[in-house]
């Protein structure tokens, strides 16, 4: 995985559009990229695409690596008569982080503007305030309903804008690293030669509910799923080192619990004795909170052994997750460690 | 019967390391069992094969407890924690805590807290240590679990308090009936459920893997009969078969035979409809296509307390009426 | 129009509040039994049929309604007669004081929901807010005979007949969801005894007000290719958030655009209705629908679902006012989609388990 190839395939990842619900223009991107890998493939009628590699020996259990590739993203509710787009998050999306951006329509990239009443024309009550999402307009340019109509229809996807960078000391910032870097190390592994056989799943709607993982789930019926995904990271100026969870520059980040599971405690064990002889940086969670696609995995059909590795990225579901480059190599690297590696399971 | 009790609330089994209580089970149930099988999140299915193998009865109890996770260790030797299951903050403050591996401790509120603010996120863990390095000599590491140390007390009559009763009288009832009924009607599946306080992550796989088509759960409801005029089930009133609760609606035919069942055999029962509260019968009853599913629930005070109070009239009531069930079958 | 109200009125007669579905299975099985070719009730008490194609290998397309309605169930039996209650499913408080229910116990017996005299009230009272545990109900009973034939637990539901308010505008209870079981069972007849070329599942479901258990182990049970889920939605009222204009009763009926459905089968769906001429009117539902769709798209291996709604005023109180040419617009839907879909989805029939099992 050679660093340079893979921030460039990441940027392009990010920028493609995949609101959960139309994750077409991103499974098309990610298809195109394995399809010379030789590795076995299959898209499902909901839209999840399964990715089976041949490794050098067989596993007596079945392992499956996920990532989800949908984006937390808006949908045009209703036009209203001055031509405005009445909208609503898709996925948990804070009020704040809305107000005041640009959205990028998936249909034809149009642009969009999330009006925002200047602070001159505010009255006191308002200062310092910000209005739910539901009294929040996207401006496109038109001026009556009839010109509106004409762009844009009810039930349309926007997400934020692209806007991929590197900046700082080796960090960057993108809209959808959470969780387009997940997918970005799955299409590496996908062309690298396995020592096990894998399987690998690229989710749906994991934003709104983790329901392309529990429909992948039962088709491939994994014994062990290992996640990968984003985790907040709460080291920003004030924030008290107990409140952080897991911080930037430490390296890639093991859960013991979550909001949504308990770890498997073994995998646990194991995950961190391999980063421990493989010399990768890596840390544990400090708070219990948040939750990804290993709740569906653990409890779907007859159950799961599950594993999370996650970057920790700051200001998830924003126009600007920032992470730590160094971390996603980690990341990469240990789960690759992993799977060249079997599974101590009794 | 006490002799379970007084076995299976002393085992240590917070939710995501149930392991101690389920060797104790596994092992109390061999003699009976035609087969056993650990799942891969640790659930324990102990099947009695019954008269008619085309049927299956699923009994589900749960065998993990609420505790505490730790999630950081501080210069100063303090331990923090974050809740596993719905820790009811002001009684656990200032109980005494043991870890996995033994270590004693006990678990504090922050300093400067009020009573009126205290929640399970301003708890901290003291070790006696006087330093990090201290408490990680002791073996405490970020993901250790802690639970409040084991107590089982007589209270005047056929009362008892306990930490934990909640589930493990549901699992003592459970094996109970799988050590003592005749045969089984039909192929019936003792199950003891893992992580049920965090969400019944447990039951749901374990149902789909059964695929049973009645099932049964033994969980504990609240018996607040101190003063209210409704109370939602009466310590003493015998067994409760459960009508609703927010996450199950239980299956009418369930409800009708444990009446059935009940009135022939002469067991007090009373109805439970409560309108909080959760319990593996809801994972049972949407696992896969789906089955009839009820519960029998214990009568409990205090639950999510260190003395959680049962009658043991209440639980002869239980276990006589899951008797039946087993014996002469759900249909 | 008429005969969806025909239909409709038949199935809000009957009883069936969420949890105590089976007393109304029986009289499912006599009303539409006829209309399948085999017909089951499952463990969670949800009623389902199906009408097979002559092509035994054809694909399987699932309809869906739900059968239960939301109501009340009881917690305590009191002096006097009275009955304490808990709600099952989302129930406003305000519309209870003097209202009539229907209580299944031993025997279905009528009873009111006690309200306070004004007379009896202290001043601002009426502006208070209310809690059900506030309310009783009133039976007429002595205490002692009313624990004869009710027990904590008994199920209790709405009380009110269906009534036309003018040719095209009908109120009663549990129009959420049985007027658009009866839309679906209107686009069967619709389709007379052709063979669409597919094994065409109907489920009534249970328990949607309470988890959408009954959806979710049902169609696993049928294991469709696709499924068309009916449920009602809010129509616009003055007063309600802009974005609820979308929704117009009497305006055709509503297809949700949402991440919670497919994508695929809602475009196919708007583009069929414009070609056959049916009202539709899209609408955009970013979250949760509150609908059995999501229980239904996450079965098994994922099945992809179509959202129908109708527009409906009053959910959930005994007065649910609707436009029946909407359900009418829903039912010649549902009869076009049948129609097509074995040509225009070929796609998605028997995609059968995954190949790299």
């Amino acid at each position: 995985m050679e660093p340079q190839a893979f921030f460039e395939k990441l940027k392009a990842y990010c920028a493609v559009p995949g609101p959960s619900g139309m994750e077409d223009a991103i499974r098309e991107r990610i298809l195109a990229d394995i399809l010379p890998s030789g590795a076995s493939y299959e898209v499902d009628p909901l839209g999840n695409l399964l990715v089976f590699k041949r490794g050098r020996e067989r596993r007596p259990y079945k392992l499956v690596v996920a990532a989800h590739m949908d984006e937390v993203g808006f949908l045009v509710t209703a036009v209203t008569d001055e031509g405005l787009l009445c909208f609503d998050a898709v996925g948990g999306v804070d009020r704040r982080v809305v107000s005041g951006r640009r959205v990028q329509f998936c249909k034809d990239g149009r642009t969009g503007v999330v009006a925002s009443k200047s602070i001159h024309i505010q009255t006191p009550d308002e200062f310092g305030k910000c209005e739910p999402i539901a009294d929040m307009r996207i401006d496109i340019g038109e001026t009556d309903r009839e010109g509106a109509e004409a762009l844009v229809r009810i039930g349309d996807f926007a997400v934020f804008q692209p806007n991929y960078a590197e900046f700082g000391e080796g960090l960057v910032k993108s809209k959808a690293i959470d969780d387009r870097f997940g997918c970005a190390v799955l299409t590496d592994l996908i062309h690298s030669d396995l020592a096990y056989d894998t399987y690998f799943a690229f989710d749906t709607c994991e934003e709104i509910g983790c329901d392309g993982a529990k429909e992948v789930c039962h088709r491939l019926r994994p014994d062990v799923a290992v996640i990968l995904e984003s985790t907040t990271a709460g080291d920003v100026c004030d924030t008290p080192e107990g409140a952080r969870a897991c911080e930037l520059r430490k390296g890639a980040v093991l859960s013991h619990m979550d909001g949504g599971t308990v770890y498997d405690k073994e995998l646990l064990a194991f995950a961190l004795r391999t980063a421990g002889e493989e010399k990768i940086p890596c840390q544990l969670k400090n708070i219990v909170a948040g939750g990804n696609e290993a709740r569906a995995y653990q409890t779907s059909g007859t159950g799961a052994r599950v594993l999370a590795i996650s970057a920790p990225t700051r200001y998830l579901h924003s126009a600007c997750c920032v992470a730590a480059k160094e971390d996603l190599l980690a990341v990469g690297r240990l789960t690759r460690a992993i799977l060249e590696r079997s599974l101590p399971l009794c | 019967m006490l002799t379970l009790i007084r076995q299976f609330t002393s085992a240590f089994s917070v939710s995501g390391w149930e392991r101690p209580l389920a060797e104790q089970i596994r092992k109390t149930l061999a003699p009976v069992a035609d087969e056993i099988t650990t799942d891969p999140l640790g659930n324990l299915l102990i099947l009695r094969k019954g008269k008619d193998s085309s049927r299956k009865l699923m009994i589900a109890s749960h065998m993990d407890e609420i505790g505490f996770v730790v999630t950081a260790i501080d210069d100063a030797g303090f331990v923090r924690v974050s809740n596993v299951g719905g820790i009811h903050a002001v009684a656990s403050a200032f109980q005494r805590v043991r870890f996995r591996n033994g270590t004693n401790g006990v678990v504090v509120p922050e300093s400067g807290v009020k009573p009126a603010d205290l929640t399970a996120k301003k708890l901290i863990v003291d070790v006696g240590a006087s330093d990090r390095k201290a408490a990680e000599r002791k073996g405490i590491r970020v993901g250790e679990l802690c639970a409040v140390v084991p107590m089982l007390q007589r209270l005047s009559g056929t009362r008892y308090a306990a930490k934990a009763f909640d589930d493990r009288i549901g699992c003592v009832l459970s094996a109970y009936t799988a050590l003592h009924a005749d045969t089984p009607a039909c192929d019936t599946y003792f199950c003891f459920t893992v992580q049920e306080e965090v969400g019944c992550r447990g039951a749901l796989p374990a149902a789909f893997r059964i695929a049973p088509d009645y099932a049964i759960a033994l969980d504990v409801t609240t018996a607040d009969d101190c003063g209210i005029k409704q109370p939602v089930t009466r310590l003493g009133g015998g067994a409760a078969v459960k009508v609703k609760d927010s996450s199950v609606l239980c299956a009418p035919v369930v409800v009708d035979r444990m009446t059935e069942l009940a009135k022939a055999r002469k067991i007090p029962y009373q109805y439970e409809v409560l309108t909080a509260g959760g319990t593996d019968t809801s994972a049972m009853q949407m696992a896969g296509a789906g089955c009839a599913a009820g519960c029998i629930s214990i009568p409990t005070r205090y639950i999510h307390s260190p003395v959680e109070t049962v009658d043991l009239r209440d639980l002869r009531a239980c276990a006589d009426l899951l008797t039946a069930c087993v014996e002469e079958g759900m249909a | 129009m008429e005969r969806i109200y025909e239909l409709a009125k038949q199935l809000t007669a009957l009883p069936g509040v969420s949890g105590d579905e089976q007393r109304a299975l029986g009289q499912v099985r006599e009303l539409l039994g006829g209309s399948f070719d085999e017909t089951f009730c499952t463990p969670v008490s949800s009623f389902w049929g199906i009408r097979r194609s002559k092509n035994p290998s054809a694909g399987t397309v699932l309809l869906d309604a739900h059968l239960d309605t939301v109501g009340f169930i009881v917690t305590a039996v009191c002096d006097g007669g009275f009955l304490k209650v808990a709600p099952v499913g989302r129930i406003a408080e305000k519309n209870l004081s003097a209202a009539e229910v229907w209580i299944y116990g031993e025997k279905t017996i009528p009873g009111v929901f006690a309200a306070k005299p004004p007379h009896l009230q202290e001043s601002g009272e009426s502006e208070k807010k209310m809690s059900l545990s506030d309310f009783a109900i009133d039976t007429g009973y002595t205490r002692e005979t009313l624990e004869t034939l009710v027990r904590v637990g008994t199920y209790v539901g709405f009380k009110a007949e269906a009534e036309r308010l003018n040719d095209h505008i009908a109120v009663s209870p549990s129009f959420d969801d049985r007027l658009c079981a009866a839309a679906h069972l209107r686009a069967l007849e619709l389709l007379g005894d052709e063979d669409v070329g597919l094994h065409i599942a109907f489920q009534f479901s249970a328990r949607e007000e309470q988890g959408y258990k009954g959806a979710m182990t049902t169609a696993y049970r049928v294991d469709p290719d696709m499924a068309i889920v009916m449920d009602v939605g809010h129509a616009y009222v003055p007063g309600a958030p802009e974005r609820r204009k979308t929704a117009v009763a009497g305006k055709g009926c509503l297809l949700s655009y949402a991440p919670q459905t497919s994508r695929a089968l809602t475009v196919w769906a708007e583009r069929v209705a414009k070609e056959e001429g049916v009202p539709v009117q899209p609408v955009a539902e970013p979250g949760r629908t509150g609908t059995n769709s999501n229980a239904v798209q996450t079965t098994r291996g994922g099945i992809p679902v179509c959202l129908l709604s109708v527009p409906l005023k009053n959910m959930h109180t005994a007065n649910e006012v609707v436009d029946l040419r909407d359900a009418r617009a829903a039912a010649d839907l549902v009869a076009a989609l049948l129609r097509r879909a074995a040509k225009e989805q070929e796609g998605l029939f028997r995609h059968g388990t995954a190949s790299l099992l």
